[in-house]
């Protein structure tokens, strides 16, 4: 079979030198898109947008960056739990920033670069899988359209089928094929319809999520069929903006609470250790009425730390969370610890994203649930790249 | 046994040693001899090698896993909209990516500005494609999606430091500050951006690190070839292969072709291969001929040692024991001749390799020269080939030693009878080996490897050599009473001398005549190649002004003109004609070929083709008017068996067309030949309309050389081509020639060398044999200056002799190399050209070495001491 295996995957080679890494970091995380002169081509997050349900879910290639992300939590009939990533990326070539005209004639052009990933925590034999796609806009590769929601790369898509979310990717170990129901409205993030990710006006991003995903679908591991089902989690954000000199990295949390409230959380980190004003989050409510919660109203603390052996790269390990208007008070706990993405020993592109277990109160009533935790930035050649 | 080989060492000094120290000249040439055959085997056994590795490794890095290709076999690129119809591969696991594959030229700075050599671009899916090839680069003076945008690429190390240096011949910068490289890339010149350069290893090293990566939509633009590919890689999963190749081969139109990644290398190992074959064919003589030192030598040795043997004999020695003695001997000789081989080869090989890849690139394919790469294989090979075939030449003499019976220790002469008495039963057999050689001379090839063309010369040069005593036995009666005539008592001795000693001479005499036949057949062959050329081009080669684009340093470079360009052409003042050529490769019936588009009108009209059999160009154009048909060369029409009125049928992208064959003609331009379509036809089945060359008839007042200067001026600015005239072009096509057989002529200044060798080692031999007779006579009163006449007379009897059987021999080698092993290997016909010029030189040359050959054992023989000589007997 084709190894595609993150580590010998050659196209980091491309990352390391292109760079691919402020594009995976994009990717990772809006908030890394700020401060950089704007590039006026793309249209810029500003404050009143207007979302509109299902056209928001399609593609937006006015703005320079997008990209559809979806995590969960998965549950086979045996007792095996999985957790997922599937994600699709798209960013446009800037014009600006082009050393030269783009070869228009071809129709190879690429004016977007589609990347993709994939990945599968299997919980119960603390096993990490990861593939990635990388092809540029073109009918039979990858693409976006913009008035139905449908994103591609090769065989791996993601799109609206009655009000469903219909996931499919693939590769050599693992497949997925997933149906996903919406159990709550979408949850527009930050005030305004923009998501603040640093102080210069316009940066931001437009920035929503589905918190809570009815999921069910078929994993196959190595070709054999896993019937499965769990809950999932959707954000889709789209902006035009650079990431700002001073931030370093960052970390993001998407908590599912057992009692149907939802958590996401994200922390900027600036290069002098502090925090950025501008992080932020939204509690969601059962109801589905959300909840914006400045950098103020939570507290994170890191309760230990894990040193990769692949990137070498110390991560907090562990968290405690608190947000005292909510009542509440997690701890955030990885299901296993080595769930990094090390796009090649090399390339310095590395960052950790992982399937975590909560446990807590809230209020005086004990409440447990589970999410999602990326960090970016803690491999120390990641920042002399950026 | 241990012991036995103890007592052997000292006996081994003393004897063989010794013996080889006290000739210390014949030792060296015999030496001299057989490392230049060990070394010209290895060194065009290298070069061929390196060659073909660096084109089986090219193609595996640039093929990289895939394990399977979709190529065209009728068209030099095809539509990538194929790709969208491909993607049910992802549903067996597999992958697939497009690739293009052009070639542009690097100017230099230092040749003002000319095109220097070729660079192979690579179109690529940059995003998508490094699953299919590894490659790492360091960036160069752009960061971010660089390689995605216009004119922007990744330079192999190795050409990007040869830019440098060029640009920068001070070494004050390096390669990182290079910030783009000018390449022609069809009619025009682009500076393309440096966006990176590639590491040694994987791709990087593929075409010796002579080229360019670009993305797909660069190179399609940088070519000019919107929606153009040359070949898609496919990598599919094992259990899924053939399943997937049987379904593309049922699928896909017959223009395209499904194979694994190695027939593609195949296909080309198959085309020069004929070529290679040749060369080491060629480069077998000189060992062969080193081998006959050797055998001389040899049998020179035991001749002069009979008494030693006999005595050795006598005391008791055993046959085994001389067996080995002389063994060691001949294997010492072997020994350091062929370690001198495998040094020098390893060097020769640098300058064979250049010219070999040369001719790879100007004949067969367009590539960058590859770097020698000495392997132990090739050493091996020759190493054993080099102590074997000299421990084999020197058996017979060794067997000779071993019979000596002890009684005849007294007599240091051989039973010279005895060759006179077999001359008669030698000559049957070798008559019979020329039975063997012409029948063998008149069986086809074995694939485009004329193995009964070798056999042929072999067995006539073998024959030659038996036949030869019974030959000189008449000759040399004759001989010495002529020379009694014309030279007095010192001549008929001399000839009586040479008579008398038969196997003697006929070894000198044979050993001269393989290396003069080696050197008259080559040089005739060349020769008459060369003439058949210059004929050639003067017959067929009338357009007045050649017009290409300037990245076409070779036919093999795919570059084309823009219509623009060639409509200014056809419309510069002065132009009354124009044949807009275009040509590229195809595989017809799984033999590489090229098929040519040209103007029939033009060509008729204008140019006059040489067609077979005499038939007039008129025939052949009404043939050619009356329906729609093709011409062929003599190549293609030979390798493929086909005739004036056969059909070929070409897989066009408007299906297959099966056309009628109006004529044959010579052509020396390939030996994979051409088949040539009317335009007007190449545009009705091909949709296509390119131009590659352009050859321009003026009208007759016109001067070429303003005619070239105003289509200079005429065509857009910015254009880059390369305008010959008709002298140019048929200078070109010689220099062309020349380089081809530049390793031809290397070695056939080899053959000359060796066949002087064989000549002074042999009089040399000859003279210290009749050491005894020389005393004989000098003890009877022969006069110093007489026995100094009697050995130059010999000597120059045997220059004679050795260059009469040489070039008769040499002619029939000649008439064998022409029109067998040329013929079948390459498929072109030679007429027969003698140059007596040459042969008059070659003849004074051999004369010339023979008689300062023999001046040196002259003066020896000359001061022998009467008695002490004698006092030996």
């Amino acid at each position: 079979m084709l190894k595609r295996s993150l580590s010998g995957f050659p196209w980091t080679n491309w990352l390391k030198w292109t760079g691919m890494g402020v594009l995976l970091l994009g990717l990772v995380s809006f908030s890394w898109l700020a401060a950089q002169p704007t590039a006026q081509q793309f249209k810029q997050a500003a404050p009143g947008y207007r979302y509109t349900f299902p056209r928001d879910h399609a593609a937006h290639k006015e703005f320079k960056t997008e990209w559809w992300y979806y995590t969960g939590h998965l549950n086979a009939a045996d007792g095996r739990t999985f957790g997922y990533e599937l994600t699709f990326f798209r960013s446009a070539l800037d014009p600006q920033e082009a050393p030269g005209r783009l070869p228009w004639e071809s129709q190879w052009t690429a004016q977007d670069v589609y990347p993709a990933h994939f990945a599968i925590s299997d919980i119960s034999n603390k096993q990490f899988f990861f593939a990635d796609r990388l092809n540029r806009g073109k009918a039979h590769l990858a693409g976006a359209e913009e008035s139905v929601y449908h994103v591609w790369n090769e065989l791996w898509f993601a799109e609206l089928l009655g009000g469903r979310h219909v996931l499919r990717a693939e590769d050599d170990r693992y497949s997925l094929h997933l149906l996903l129901a919406p159990q709550k409205p979408p949850i527009i993030h930050g005030t305004h319809g923009i998501s603040q990710k640093a102080d210069c006006a316009g940066c931001a991003s437009h920035y929503y999520s589905l918190t809570r995903l009815k999921s069910e679908g078929v994993l196959y591991i190595n070709g054999e069929p896993v019937p499965v089902l769990g809950m999932s989690w959707m954000d889709h954000e789209f902006g035009s903006n650079q990431l700002a000199e001073n931030q370093v990295g960052w970390d993001w949390f998407s908590l599912q609470l057992s009692d149907e409230t939802d958590l996401m959380l994200y922390l900027l980190r600036l290069d002098d250790g502090t925090l950025d004003p501008n992080s932020s989050g939204t509690w969601v409510a059962k109801s589905g009425v959300s909840h914006h919660l400045e950098r103020d109203d939570y507290t994170v603390t890191p309760l230990g730390e894990w040193k990769s052996s692949k990137s070498g790269a110390t991560y907090p390990m562990g968290w405690r969370i608190q947000v005292p208007e909510k009542e509440l008070n997690l701890h955030v706990i990885p299901v296993f610890e080595d769930q990094e993405l090390v796009t090649g020993g090399s390339t310095n592109i590395t960052y950790w994203e992982g399937a975590c277990r909560v446990t807590g109160t809230s209020g005086n009533k004990t409440i447990s649930g589970q999410g999602y935790v990326e960090m970016t930035g803690y491999a120390k050649a990641f920042r002399q790249r950026i | 046994m241990k012991g036995s080989s103890m007592k052997q060492t000292p006996l081994f000094q003393a004897f063989i040693l010794r013996f080889l120290q006290k000739n210390p000249l014949r030792t060296g040439l015999t030496v001299l001899g057989i490392a230049l055959g060990v070394g010209i085997l290895l060194a065009i056994h290298l070069a061929n090698d390196s060659v073909l590795r660096n084109f089986r490794q090219s193609i595996e890095t640039v093929t990289g896993p895939s394990n399977l290709l979709i190529v065209s076999q009728a068209t030099p690129t095809f539509e990538e909209s194929l790709l969208d119809e491909l993607r049910w591969i992802w549903q067996t696991g597999g992958q697939f990516t497009p690739v293009l594959e052009q070639q542009a030229a690097r100017i230099s700075p230092v040749e003002a500005g000319r095109p220097t050599d070729v660079v192979q671009v690579l179109g690529i899916n940059m995003l998508g494609d490094p699953v299919f090839r590894s490659f790492s680069w360091d960036a160069g003076s752009e960061t971010s999606f660089s390689v995605l945008y216009e004119n922007h690429g990744l330079f192999g190390k190795p050409l990007a430091q040869r830019a440098l240096k060029e640009t920068f011949p001070d070494g004050s910068a390096d390669v990182s500050q290079l910030q783009s490289i000018p390449l022609l890339i069809n009619e025009g010149e682009r500076n393309i951006r440096v966006s990176g350069l590639l590491a040694d290893e994987g791709l990087g090293g593929a075409y010796s690190g002579n080229l360019v990566l670009m993305d797909l939509a660069v190179a399609q633009q940088a070519f000019n070839l919107p929606g153009q590919i040359s070949r898609i890689d496919l990598l599919i999963p094992e259990e899924h292969l053939a399943i997937v190749q049987e379904k593309l081969d049922r699928e896909l139109p017959d223009t395209l072709l499904v194979q694994r990644p190695d027939q593609r290398g195949e296909q080309v190992e198959k085309m020069i291969q004929a070529f290679q074959s040749n060369l080491t064919a060629l480069s077998f003589i000189s060992l062969l001929v080193g081998m006959f030192l050797i055998y001389n030598t040899m049998s020179i040795a035991v001749l002069r040692r009979r008494p030693e043997i006999g005595t050795l004999r006598a005391l008791g020695a055993s046959k085994k024991l001389i067996f080995k003695l002389f063994s060691l001997e001949a294997l010492t000789l072997g020994a350091i001749g062929t370690a001198l081989g495998l040094l020098s080869g390893v060097g020769m090989a640098q300058l064979a390799l250049g010219s070999v890849s040369q001719t790879v690139e100007t004949l067969y394919v367009a590539q960058a020269t590859p770097s020698i790469s000495v392997t132990w294989g090739p050493l091996l090979v020759a190493g054993c080939l080099g102590m074997g075939l000299s421990f084999l030449a020197a058996l017979p003499p060794v067997i000779e030693a071993m019979s000596v019976p002890p009684a005849e220790a007294a007599r240091r002469r051989s039973d010279e009878t005895r060759t006179a008495n077999a001359a008669p039963k030698l000559t049957l057999i070798g008559v019979g080996l020329w039975g063997v050689a012409l029948v063998a001379a008149f069986q086809p090839p074995i694939g485009t490897l004329p193995v009964f063309g070798y056999l042929s010369a072999l067995c006539f040069v073998l024959g030659g050599a038996l036949i030869l005593p019974w030959f000189l036995q008449g000759v040399l009666r004759i001989a010495s009473q002529g020379m009694h005539r014309i030279f007095g008592l010192t001549g008929h001795l001399a000839g009586l001398n040479l008579l008398g000693a038969l196997g003697r001479t006929s070894v000198a005499v044979a050993s001269l005549m393989v290396g003069i036949a080696m050197m008259i057949s080559l040089a005739v062959m060349i020769g008459s190649f060369r003439q058949t050329v210059i004929v050639w081009v003067d017959q067929t080669f009338k357009a007045d002004l050649l017009v290409k684009p300037a990245a076409r340093i070779t036919s093999k470079v795919s570059a084309q003109l823009a219509p623009a360009v060639v409509e200014s052409v056809r419309t510069t003042p002065g132009v009354r004609a124009v044949d807009a050529f275009y040509e590229f490769p195809i595989v017809y019936n799984g033999m590489p070929t090229n098929l040519g588009v040209g103007e029939m009108e033009t060509l008729f009209e204008e140019g006059s083709l040489l067609f077979l059999n005499g038939e007039t160009p008129q025939s052949v154009y009404t043939r050619l008017k009356e329906s729609p048909s093709v011409l062929v060369t003599e190549t293609f029409a030979l390798k493929n068996n086909l005739q004036k009125g056969d059909t070929v049928t070409l897989e066009t992208p408007a299906g297959p067309k099966t056309l009628p064959i109006a004529g044959v003609y010579y052509d020396y331009a390939s030996d994979q030949g051409y088949i040539i379509l009317p335009r007007r036809l190449y545009r009705e089945y091909y949709q296509d309309d390119a131009v590659s060359d352009m050859a321009v008839y003026l009208d007759p007042q016109a001067d070429p050389e303003a005619v070239r200067t105003a289509i200079h001026q005429q065509v857009p600015a910015g254009t880059r081509l390369t305008i010959s005239t008709q002298r140019d072009v048929k200078q070109e096509v010689l220099r062309i020639f020349d380089d081809t057989f530049a390793i031809t002529y290397a070695l056939h200044l080899i053959a000359i060398t060796v066949a002087i060798l064989g000549v002074l080692n042999t009089l040399l031999a000859l003279v210290l044999e009749s050491r005894r007779d020389f005393g004989i006579l000098r003890y009877l009163g022969a006069t110093r200056q007489q026995i100094r006449r009697i050995v130059l007379l010999q000597a120059g009897l045997l220059g004679i002799l050795g260059n009469l059987t040489g070039l008769g021999v040499g002619f029939v080698l000649s008439l064998l190399l022409i029109h067998v092993i040329n013929k079948q290997s390459f498929g072109w016909s030679i007429q027969l050209y003698l140059s007596w010029d040459f042969i008059a030189q070659s003849f004074a040359l051999v004369m010339i070495s023979a008689l300062l050959s023999g001046w040196i054992p002259a003066r020896m023989a000359a001061q022998l001491p009467a008695p002490s000589v004698v006092r030996d007997e």
